[in-house]
């Protein structure tokens, strides 16, 4: 028997039919800012990775974590949760790769400048991660995927 | 002997790396430790890789010594005072300087400080010890520093480096006394482990009186033992590691391939370290660790050398058949920790997704189940899913290898990298 992992997790019609095939974003963005931080976290993640349908698969998770009163996210049997759950880690992946690859050099005006290409909008963790390691120095990070400075 | 004098730092910290990269206890996890007002970095627990060494090793830390001038004649040492290398020293404000330089602009973790013996170890000790505390001082640098102990130190000189250090180390080196004494007959094996018990004995009187401000070594003490230098079987080397953890309560033992760097008529004649021997010995240590074997499960006297062409977990599963297969639907932690393919990870999350789901080969790959190992050993809901049975230990033990030969091919190609000249 073979296992091997689809490239693309599909999501069955039923599945996305108990939705309206375009949510309320702002509704979506509202449920996101109720539900518990473990999820939360996720879903920050799995946002970084600017998936097309990030607001339907969004709304389909939180829709199911309510539903099934469950405690953790680990309910890995529904496609569209592990497509997340899959997602948001390889954003953390890249994250925690980036933390440790980007190299700063000095620039004029005392700066510190560093770039690096993505493949997820990861800049602004990225940020936030330099800024707490180096609170003293002035630093520019720049992603030159998605043409972002920080 | 040649010293090197030049001003150039880049210069003499060449000839320090190069010295220092026989050791290889350098992680830089184990301490969380959040930002501070005024202070440069902070720790995570799972450490930061910033590059790999072309055999695979993380680099993490700037790893370098002091001196490489020393006055023992290890014979395994590339910096044995009989061996003819270029010496140097790096002063202390130097040293500390180029860690902050390197540490702002994201090329390591923090710094891993060992040193050679200049003059006495205590003396040594005490350029090691300004040097870092230069760096926590005058930098505010508050990421990751491990202090080596040299042998012989000085109480004051230890709890200083316990005071400022993230994690401390002492070498044992090799795993007995004899081998101890017929390669490194300056060094003694007793009172490294007395060293040892002492560094505990003063992280905790540090710990209970907490006055100082201080780093306490959080991340505890680590060692390092040479493989495959003298004819100690794996069997020495994991009791000797088993007593380490349960009681000097190290947190880390690290294995080091013997690199042949040097000629001596008593030192084994390999063109190549043994690094699979070094990987096996890492991942029977990971099993007496976080897996709850016990050291007699996986070898005995009679039976003392881990098995190079299956992973010990592998080999103590074909030794113990009739414990398999194991049900993943009612299994407790212990028992799926035993299953070849399974690791604490996937079997916490088994324990947890079991509840709701609907268990079968596919939810146990999205686990993290490595399943073309594990479904020789597991039943689900009593169903067996392997392609030959357990009661054909010889066709199992066929298919094994042909799952692990390719593996072996790789770990092989991995661990025969080219000996680069010294």
């Amino acid at each position: 028997m073979n296992f091997n992992p689809p490239d693309k997790v599909f999501v069955p019609d039923t599945e996305l039919s108990l939705f309206p095939q375009k949510v309320n974003k702002d509704r979506v963005v509202e449920e996101i800012q109720k539900a518990p931080a473990p999820i939360q976290k996720i879903l920050y993640y799995f946002f970084l990775a600017e998936h097309p349908d990030k607001y339907e698969l969004s709304a389909h998770l939180l829709t199911q974590f309510s539903q099934n009163k469950e405690t953790s996210i680990e309910k890995i049997n529904d496609p569209v949760i592990y497509q997340i759950l899959k997602m948001a880690r390889s954003v953390q992946r890249q994250i925690h790769k980036l933390e440790g690859l980007i190299r700063f050099r000095e620039i004029g005006g005392d700066y510190l400048y560093a770039a690096f290409a993505s493949e997820f909008n990861v800049v602004i963790p990225l940020a936030l991660h330099f800024a707490h390691r180096f609170p003293q120095e002035r630093f520019i990070l720049h992603d030159t995927t998605h043409k972002k400075v920080r | 002997m040649f010293i090197n004098q030049s001003p150039d730092t880049i210069q003499k910290l060449a000839i320090l790396t190069k010295s220092a990269r026989y050791d290889v206890s350098c992680a830089s996890s184990g301490v969380q430790r959040k930002t501070e007002t005024g202070k440069l970095g902070y720790t995570l627990p799972g450490g930061i890789c910033h590059s790999w060494s072309s055999d695979g090793r993380c680099i993490s830390l700037l790893k370098t010594l002091q001196t490489n001038c020393c006055t023992n004649n290890c014979a395994y040492c590339i910096n044995r005072c009989k061996n003819n290398v270029e010496r140097t020293v790096v002063k202390p404000e130097e040293l500390a300087k180029i860690t902050y330089q390197f540490y702002r602009r994201n090329y390591i973790e923090g710094l891993f400080l060992s040193s050679g013996i200049l003059g006495n170890s205590n003396r040594t000790m005490e350029l090691m010890l300004d040097t870092i505390k230069i760096l926590r001082t005058h930098y505010q640098f508050n990421g990751y520093i491990h202090a080596k102990i040299l042998p012989g130190a000085e109480d004051n000189a230890i709890e200083e480096a316990i005071l400022w250090a993230d994690r401390v180390s002492i070498n044992i080196e090799l795993p007995t006394t004899p081998s101890l004494q017929l390669l490194a007959p300056q060094k003694n094996f007793k009172q490294i482990i007395l060293t040892m018990k002492k560094i505990n004995a003063i992280r905790e009187r540090l710990l209970s009186q907490r006055r100082k401000q201080g780093y306490y070594s959080m991340s505890g003490q680590s060692t390092q033992i040479i493989i495959g230098a003298t004819p100690e079987t794996d069997w020495q080397i994991l009791k000797l590691t088993e007593y380490l953890y349960k009681s000097i309560q190290l947190k880390r033992v690290y294995y080091s391939a013997y690199v042949p760097l040097n000629q001596e008529p008593y030192l084994p004649m390999i063109s190549k370290p043994p690094l699979l021997r070094e990987h096996r010995l890492y991942q029977a240590d990971w099993l007496l660790r976080f897996y709850g074997f016990s050291l007699n499960e996986l070898l005995s006297e009679i039976n003392p050398k881990l098995d190079e062409h299956f992973d010990p977990k592998v080999s103590w599963a074909m030794r113990n058949l009739d414990y398999f297969p194991v049900e993943i639907c009612t299994a407790n932690l212990y028992q799926l920790l035993r299953v070849p393919g399974i690791g604490p990870t996937s079997a916490r999350r088994i324990l947890h997704s079991r509840k709701s789901d609907i268990m079968d080969l596919e939810t146990l790959k999205k686990l993290g189940v490595v399943i073309k190992r594990a479904r020789y050993f597991i039943t689900i809901k009593g169903r067996y899913y392997g392609e030959v049975k357990l009661d054909e230990p010889y066709m199992l033990s066929a298919k094994l290898s042909e799952l692990d030969k390719k593996k072996v091919a790789e770990e092989r190609d991995l661990f025969s990298y080219e000996l680069q000249s010294a």
